[in-house]
């Protein structure tokens, strides 16, 4: 069925939209936009710290994908478009590496539109801690090598398992969970005293 | 250390402790280790810690996406001629293996046959039309005497050389001194078409090299834009 009829009660069948987008239907391909947009938004985001930036790597993402539907082979098809808009964050990545004006090790926290507020707003002074939180941890984010920062955001961000995300890296397993331990010890490390403000409530 | 075991003697790494928050270890694993951090401070510590990272980074939450990123028209236009060429992309490689192998060939034989002509396929050539020659001999020794001095025309290469040595070994006396020119004559225009085959070779070596350049360059091209597209 090329015209997938977006039905409200249940989720589309992905097979099937891919299977559309892959004959050259658009509109399947836009249905699978519309069922992945907020995580590889997400994605991006996390991994470029700008919500500017990771509205482009995202655009650039969903265009690669759609250009090569071609050669997804594989059943899972969110870990697949993950890759794909990796690899957008680190062509962006690349290009700031050529423009040493924008630093990575020098993200400014809150400087450049932060993530949106989160929706129950339990207060303004509650919501500006939490905001200052968040722009911390991004921060420390930026601080870890590419590798390390997708699958630390794939898991602990995105909740993907350690398969999957072994699937958007296209590496083996060992590989991932060696590069999820790094990630989070790297920001052990760097989020240090911070660490008892930040997760007070959760440190056991 | 990446043994999980007897931790009583070695530090844990962080990857187990790691890999316990994510309930990623073996049941043996993680009993051992769940042992070994009961009694350890600094890993216990160190597991919290771990653990406190995991959980705020899992309390970040989700960004709205601030727009569609719907596909329009007009942006699937650009992209859509690169759509199709997952089976091509993949047979191009083989494609210019199979044609980097026939080039060798190409080369090998021409060597090959070259090697060869110069001394033994033009000596053939030559010795086949002196036995042909003997063969009409009897009958046209008269008009090929006569003939022998007129016979340099480029199209009569193969008679001239006929005809050279019957004129000299037959007639002696008034054709003999011609005999000399009619005979290199005849040389030069039997090498005339040696050396336009060479030319065809040549010319079949650039094509070749010319095509196997172009199948690597595309390939390259495919394999580099497919592999910065991540896929």
């Amino acid at each position: 069925m090329m015209h997938p009829s977006p039905e409200p009660a249940g989720a589309p069948d992905e097979a099937a939209l891919v299977r559309g987008a892959r004959d050259g239907s658009l509109d399947a391909f836009n249905a699978l936009v519309e069922l992945h947009q907020r995580p590889a938004y997400n994605l991006c985001l996390r991994m470029l710290g700008t919500s500017a930036a990771a509205e482009d790597a995202t655009q650039d993402a969903f265009l690669s994908a759609f250009r090569h539907i071609g050669s997804f082979q594989g059943s899972a098809f969110r870990p697949w478009l993950m890759r794909i808009a990796a690899n957008a964050c680190l062509d962006e990545l690349r290009r700031r590496g050529r423009r040493p004006a924008v630093s990575l090790d020098a993200p400014a926290p809150g400087a450049d539109a932060p993530p949106d507020p989160p929706d129950a707003a339990p207060g303004p002074e509650a919501l500006a801690l939490r905001r200052e939180q968040q722009d911390v941890i991004q921060a420390a984010l930026l601080l870890l090598s590419p590798d390390q920062r997708l699958a630390v955001i794939m898991c602990d961000l995105q909740g993907f398992a350690y398969e999957e995300i072994a699937v958007a890296m296209r590496t083996s397993v060992g590989t991932v969970k060696s590069r999820i331990a790094r990630g989070r010890e790297k920001l052990r490390r760097e989020l240090g005293a911070k660490m008892e403000r930040i997760t007070g409530t959760h440190r056991q | 250390m990446k043994k999980l075991f007897a931790f009583g003697h070695h530090r844990p790494d962080t990857e187990a402790l790691s890999a316990l928050l994510d309930a990623r270890l073996g049941a043996a694993q993680a009993a051992a280790l769940d042992a070994h951090v009961a009694g350890c401070d600094a890993c216990r510590g160190r597991l919290a810690d771990l653990r406190a990272v995991r959980d705020a980074l899992r309390a970040m939450p989700d960004a709205d996406a601030p727009r569609s990123f719907r596909l329009r028209a007009a942006d699937v236009e650009r992209a859509r001629p690169i759509a199709a060429p997952g089976r091509i992309a993949r047979a191009l490689p083989l494609v210019s293996a199979a044609a980097a192998a026939a080039f060798v060939v190409l080369i090998g034989a021409g060597i090959y046959a070259r090697g060869g002509s110069t001394s033994s396929s033009n000596a053939l050539t030559a010795y086949n039309s002196r036995q042909a020659d003997s063969a009409t001999r009897a009958e046209s020794a008269p008009e090929g005497a006569a003939q022998a001095p007129a016979a340099p025309g480029p199209a009569s290469a193969g008679k001239a050389i006929d005809a050279t040595p019957v004129a000299g070994v037959d007639s002696a006396g008034a054709t003999a001194p011609k005999a000399p020119d009619a005979t290199a004559e005849a040389y030069g225009a039997a090498a005339a078409p040696v050396s336009k085959d060479d030319h065809t070779d040549l010319w079949c070596y650039a094509a070749a090299a010319a095509g196997i350049v172009a199948a690597s360059t595309a390939g390259a091209a495919l394999y580099a834009r497919r592999k910065r597209a991540g896929i």
